[in-house]
């Protein structure tokens, strides 16, 4: 059996980096993904996985409780995202030394896809830019990454009441800007499968 | 306004690149562990240093060369003076090194067997340069002069986001030998024109350069021609075959030497330490340094480069030669030297 997150994390505690490794093949696509739904660009949402991941492995003397360190993650990468040029300069080392992207025929069909997917995303980014920064990190958290109420929590440092009227007052305002939002929720794809 | 809200589909980063990532982080919080310092008071100093690696990987990488099967070709940063260390220096990981960063995290080009190209020489004033004020094309124009026989064919001068301008750069082959070259010339330029400058050249993707040292190596009348002088002797001393020599002056002094061994192994044992050590310090009395060696065949066996101005430093090997280096890099401890 897989070992639990917050056993992973009290190795990497310990300075096991073999088990930041395991926590990054359990959680990477849900962190790369949620780094491209609040950036809309699936390359730099790449390169912002890699530095949630080094961020974590820096903060590594923060104890975690069992059951969160996903949310925290989720609160990193809102962070490096938050700061997203700052963040760049700082882990331009790390950046910088990444291995080459070769040819990979199965990545290269999705170029188009993934095209699209930016256009779409960028619509999506200009109507809920308009709403205060700790209000998309709300929507971005539970509506898009569909995290619990608790975890956005625990993601924001804020106490889940904040997090439920954030969220309430983010998709009042979105409605009010735009009619026809929510109505594609059901259309939305988990970020998690 | 009623456009369509979806969230795009989830998708997963395809298993290769996962992968890189993943090894990439490894390698990275590996350096880190090791360092012993807070991790960043270091990150600007390695982000110097290491930038080198990126670029001549990628020049590595995409040089053109011979397809025939050779070792990988092995590019790691190595570390300058910006922490109190020299380039030239034991083939072991030497202590300092050690305690700063570890000797691990090598950068490896994965499955590269082309050889690095040599850099092809433009016809005289072939650099291409647009862009900018009248004033910036000059000061390149001038620092390109004193650069006579380098291989960049192009520069634009374009708006940066995050420095002043952006030098965009392209030269006759993508190789190690290239993005020593286009590193030199920003460099010079940004003190030059005493601005900040970030450069596109190889992987260089438009990051600022490092800020500009206190006292930049700045050439004296006669120094150019005393380098020459240092190369040709030590080449004499130590009865070594210059295959090539350059001298360049884009502030300082830079030279690129090109050297031949029909036992790379043991010469690079043996001989080349002795080699750097008798052309001086490339951290202090120039103003970068490229040294390659090739082998009987005239196939890339090894290379180092120095650009003090951006305290970049960076050493290549064949794979199977890099226990022979004489040249300290970052990476895992490489296989025994096959010489004795």
């Amino acid at each position: 059996m897989e070992p639990e997150d917050w056993i992973l994390w009290r190795r990497v505690r310990a300075d096991d980096g073999d088990a930041l490794g395991l926590l990054f093949d359990r959680h990477a696509n849900a962190i790369y993904n949620y780094c491209f739904r609040r950036i809309g660009n699936w390359d730099a949402a790449e390169d912002l996985l890699s530095i949630v991941f080094l961020e974590a492995w820096r903060r590594r003397d923060q104890e975690l409780p069992r059951d969160t360190v996903l949310p925290w993650l989720y609160g990193i990468a809102t962070n490096v995202v938050r700061n997203r040029r700052r963040s760049e300069r700082r882990f331009e080392a790390l950046l910088r030394r990444l291995p080459l992207p070769g040819p990979d025929p199965g990545f290269e069909d999705l170029v188009a896809a993934r095209i699209d997917d930016e256009s779409q995303m960028q619509r999506l980014l200009a109507l809920t830019r308009r709403l205060p920064k700790r209000d998309q990190d709300v929507l971005a958290l539970c509506a898009w990454a569909e995290l619990s109420y608790e975890d956005a929590a625990l993601a924001l440092g804020v106490p889940v009441g904040t997090v439920r009227s954030r969220l309430s007052r983010a998709r009042s305002r979105l409605r009010e800007l735009d009619p026809a939002f929510g109505h594609e929720e059901a259309k939305a794809t988990a970020l998690r499968p | 306004m009623n456009a369509d809200h979806s969230i795009p589909t989830y998708r997963e980063l395809p298993e290769r690149r996962l992968v890189d990532r993943r090894r990439h982080l490894l390698t990275a919080i590996d350096l880190e562990r090791k360092s012993g310092f807070p991790v960043r008071r270091v990150a600007l100093l390695a982000a110097t240093a290491l930038c080198a690696v990126a670029g001549t990987a990628l020049a590595l990488s995409l040089s053109a060369g011979s397809h025939e099967p050779n070792p990988p070709f092995l590019v790691r940063a190595t570390h300058s003076p910006v922490w109190g260390g020299h380039a030239v220096g034991s083939a072991r990981c030497s202590a300092l090194v050690q305690l700063a960063f570890g000797c691990r995290g090598i950068l490896a080009v994965p499955g590269r067997t082309e050889r690095p190209a040599s850099v092809a020489v433009p016809a005289a004033d072939a650099t291409e340069i647009r862009g900018g004020t009248r004033e910036q094309r000059k000061l390149l124009h001038s620092i390109l002069a004193a650069m006579r026989g380098n291989g960049i064919t192009q520069i634009a001068i374009e708006p940066s986001e995050r420095a002043k301008l952006t030098l965009r750069m392209n030269a006759t082959a993508a190789s190690g030998e290239a993005y020593w070259q286009e590193a030199l010339v920003a460099a010079a330029f940004r003190d030059l024109s005493k601005t900040t400058v970030a450069l596109k050249a190889g992987s260089s993707n438009g990051a600022p350069l490092a800020p500009a040292l206190v006292s930049p190596p700045r050439a004296r009348p006669g120094d150019v021609k005393a380098a020459r002088s240092r190369f040709d002797a030590a080449a004499e001393k130590l009865g070594v075959h210059l295959e090539a020599l350059a001298a360049y002056r884009p502030d300082g002094v830079a030279v690129s030497a090109v050297l031949k061994a029909e036992d790379p192994a043991g010469f690079l044992l043996h001989a080349m330490p002795r080699f750097l050590t008798a052309i001086g310090d490339p951290w202090r009395d120039y103003d970068g340094v490229y040294i390659r060696l090739v082998d009987g065949s005239g196939a890339t066996v090894w290379e180092t480069s120095t650009v003090v101005r951006m305290s970049e430093g960076s050493v290549g090997s064949r794979e199977d030669l890099a226990g022979c280096s004489p040249v300290a890099g970052f990476g895992s401890t490489p296989p025994p030297c096959p010489a004795k």
